[in-house]
């Protein structure tokens, strides 16, 4: 898939290869199709490169877009996303990002360019330490002084991105290491052999007497629930897991990072769990007398008070990371394993007893959720932010590639787009960073061109990234954004309200861009619903095959609940009548 | 209590980066440190820690160990200053 701009020549005539075709060569040979980046003093030989080589760069406007574009790209297919960037402020650019991916556990490789060798600690122009600067937030970084080794290091960093728990690597370059000749056996080496990927962690044997122990104890319980985690979607093993789900009879509440791994719909679904969860997956929490993590790390946002999290059950924990066991909550079972490995174990190894069919647990759940359905209260002459989203799923038939900014409205869409399938969702999760939005969404569509990509948005995270909208202009994407503008910072301002005596300090804007006037000014379609015929409207933005920004001015002081506040515990809900 | 840590590393550039930054975003300080080149591709580091969170350490040497260039940790507690510090040194003798 070759993604060229209108305007862009290619020169495939080859001159003298360098470390910097050297890189490219070993970037295909992992099957890298394209890159987000950015050039800069300190690359020119690697964009020159890309130039010979017509490599396919998806140019973003800011370094910080490289990053999350490459995080939707990642998130939506499983695939390592790769960054190029310049040094300096390029690379400082990328840090807020890299720091996304790391708290998400997405694979991303991040190459940065850096001053030659001999300039190097001498502040040279546009120098900057970015190793020392991300060492906190990357699983590993290199910094490459020889040409010859280029090819070894792109292969482990790619292994390392996205083997065991995946996560961000940064690859320094120099610029003349770039710049450098290379022979021919430096370049056949590259070309050959590169594709498998290099075991960087031993493969750890499944504890057998572990799982049987876990098993035995999920079997004998009344009352058992199974919190799904990211880990099970980025284990590639979602199949796996609805067939466990449905052959043990477990209620299960997901995190906000594997909505999608069960559908919505799905009899054994509670939704999502935690400061925003439903009110059934809250007081499952607390009732449970058996608790299956498997893939979550038991985030302060789920598990709002950990010394009163689950207060009834004996907890289970699967994780290939084992520095989560003990972390947050020291769990009774703790299996360190892939996700799919132990699904597929448990799917194998059935236990002699008969599977429960926890009948009078799973009405209780469902009692729960009759009293206090997820709502919100309609209100003549208002757009409410939740029935937008409702419809859209309506419309996408809960189908299209979600993606979301960070705040009132990323809440919103978890509790009420009706998720069906894995890498759905594309958010951020552990870091919450706002303008996150719009340049995941870019990556997202660019990994997967034939579905709906939609972009659930604030008007205070659109104005953070807002100059990538140049990007979908120029690659004529087809992504369609739904501002939700409340004019103000709505979950900053939802707190004030809640915690701090209603002072909306520094919350509400004085005035906002026409967003409208935005998007024509980057020759976007751009529209405003009115309250009496939005769903039409919606219905004919949706009808259409290129991208609209579609503005819903909602109430600014619509709030989201149920909301369990920070440090009490999960069956404490706020909003709850 | 005394807390001496034995990481076995890679020799790469920035490798005792990765392990001190650990310690500072925890802030645990270092009271005394070796630091040797057991082969020409790896090194010991013998660090001692002072600090009282013992949950925090348990989750430190699940982290440390799984650094991509830390091949191995141990841990050591000691009872006062001077047996951490005759463990240190004992270690060094050996190792030369």
């Amino acid at each position: 898939m070759l993604i060229k701009r209108e305007t862009e020549k290619t020169e495939t005539k080859r001159t003298l290869a360098s470390g910097a075709d050297l890189l490219l060569e070993a970037l295909k040979a992992q099957g890298v199709e394209l890159v987000f980046g950015y050039p800069g003093g300190a690359v020119l030989p690697l964009y020159d490169a890309i130039y010979r080589q017509a490599f396919n760069n998806i140019l973003v406007r800011h370094e910080q877009a490289a990053v999350h574009a490459a995080e939707g790209y990642a998130k939506a297919t499983g695939k390592t996303g790769v960054v190029f960037v310049t040094s300096g402020p390029g690379a400082t650019n990328t840090v807020t990002g890299i720091a996304d991916a790391m708290l998400d556990s997405i694979p991303l490789v991040v190459f940065t360019g850096q001053v030659g060798c001999a300039a190097i600690g001498t502040d040279a122009f546009q120098e900057v330490d970015i190793l020392s600067i991300t060492a906190a937030i990357t699983k590993q970084s290199y910094q490459v002084h020889d040409s010859g080794s280029l090819a070894e290091v792109v292969k482990e960093a790619f292994a390392v991105a996205s083997s065991g728990r995946p996560g961000p690597v940064v690859v320094d370059l120099p610029k003349d290491v770039a710049a450098m000749a290379v022979d021919e056996q430096q370049r056949s080496q590259t070309a050959g052999g590169f594709t498998a990927k290099t075991p960087v962690y031993p493969q750890r044997k499944l504890a057998f007497t572990k799982m049987q122990q876990l098993r035995d104890a999920l079997l004998r319980a009344q009352k058992p629930l199974l919190l799904v985690g990211g880990g099970v979607i980025a284990a590639g093993a979602v199949p796996e897991f609805r067939r466990f789900v449905h052959r043990y009879k477990l209620p299960v509440v997901s995190t906000l990072l594997s909505l999608g791994a069960l559908p919505v719909s799905d009899p054994f679904s509670l939704g999502m769990g935690g400061m925003h969860g439903s009110y059934q997956a809250n007081l499952a929490f607390s009732e449970c007398d058996f608790l299956l993590n498997i893939g979550s790390r038991f985030d302060d946002r789920l598990a709002t008070n950990t010394s009163q999290f689950a207060p009834k059950a004996q907890v289970a924990q699967i994780d290939i990371d084992d520095s989560e066991f003990g972390k947050m909550i020291l769990p009774d079972f703790a299996v360190a394993a892939d996700a799919k490995e132990a699904l597929n174990w448990l799917l194998a190894h059935p236990a002699k007893t008969q599977v429960r069919d926890h009948q009078a647990w799973l009405q209780q759940l469902s009692a729960w959720q009759h009293e206090h359905p997820q709502h919100y209260v309609e209100e003549k002459g208002k757009i409410k932010p939740q029935a937008v989203i409702a419809e859209v799923g309506r419309l996408t038939a809960g189908d299209a590639t979600i993606v979301t900014d960070v705040g009132q409205h990323q809440m919103w869409t978890a509790q009420y787009y009706p998720f069906t399938r894995a890498h759905q969702l594309i958010t951020s999760g552990g870091l919450g960073t706002m303008g996150f939005g719009l340049p995941a969404a870019i990556g997202a569509k660019l990994a997967v061109p034939e579905k709906e990509v939609v972009l659930f948005v604030g008007d205070g995270g659109l104005q953070m990234t807002s100059e990538e909208l140049d990007v979908i202009r120029d690659y004529r994407l087809n992504i369609k954004i739904i501002l939700l503008n409340n004019q103000t910072l709505g979950m900053v301002r939802q707190w004030q309200d809640l915690f701090y005596k209603k002072r909306r300090s520094q919350t509400v804007f004085n005035g906002q861009p026409d967003f409208i006037k935005l998007a024509h000014a980057y020759g976007l379609k751009g529209l405003r619903l009115a309250s009496q015929n939005w769903r039409e409207t919606l219905a004919d933005v949706f009808a259409t095959q290129e991208s609209v920004l579609v503005e819903a001015r909602i109430p600014a002081l619509e709030q989201v609940y149920p909301m369990v506040a920070p440090g009490q515990p999960n069956q404490k809900m706020l909003g709850v009548d | 209590m005394h807390e001496i840590v034995v990481c076995k590393m890679k020799n790469r550039v920035g490798v005792l980066n990765r392990f001190t930054g650990l310690l500072t975003r925890r802030n645990i300080n270092i009271e005394n440190a070796v630091i040797i080149s057991t082969s020409k591709h790896q090194v010991e580091a013998k660090v001692e820690l002072r600090t009282e969170k013992a949950q925090n350490l348990t989750h430190l040497k699940r982290v440390l160990a799984k650094q991509i260039d830390i091949l191995s940790v141990s841990w050591y507690s000691c009872e006062s200053a001077a047996e951490t510090t005759a463990l240190l040194v004992a270690g060094i003798e050996k190792n030369n």
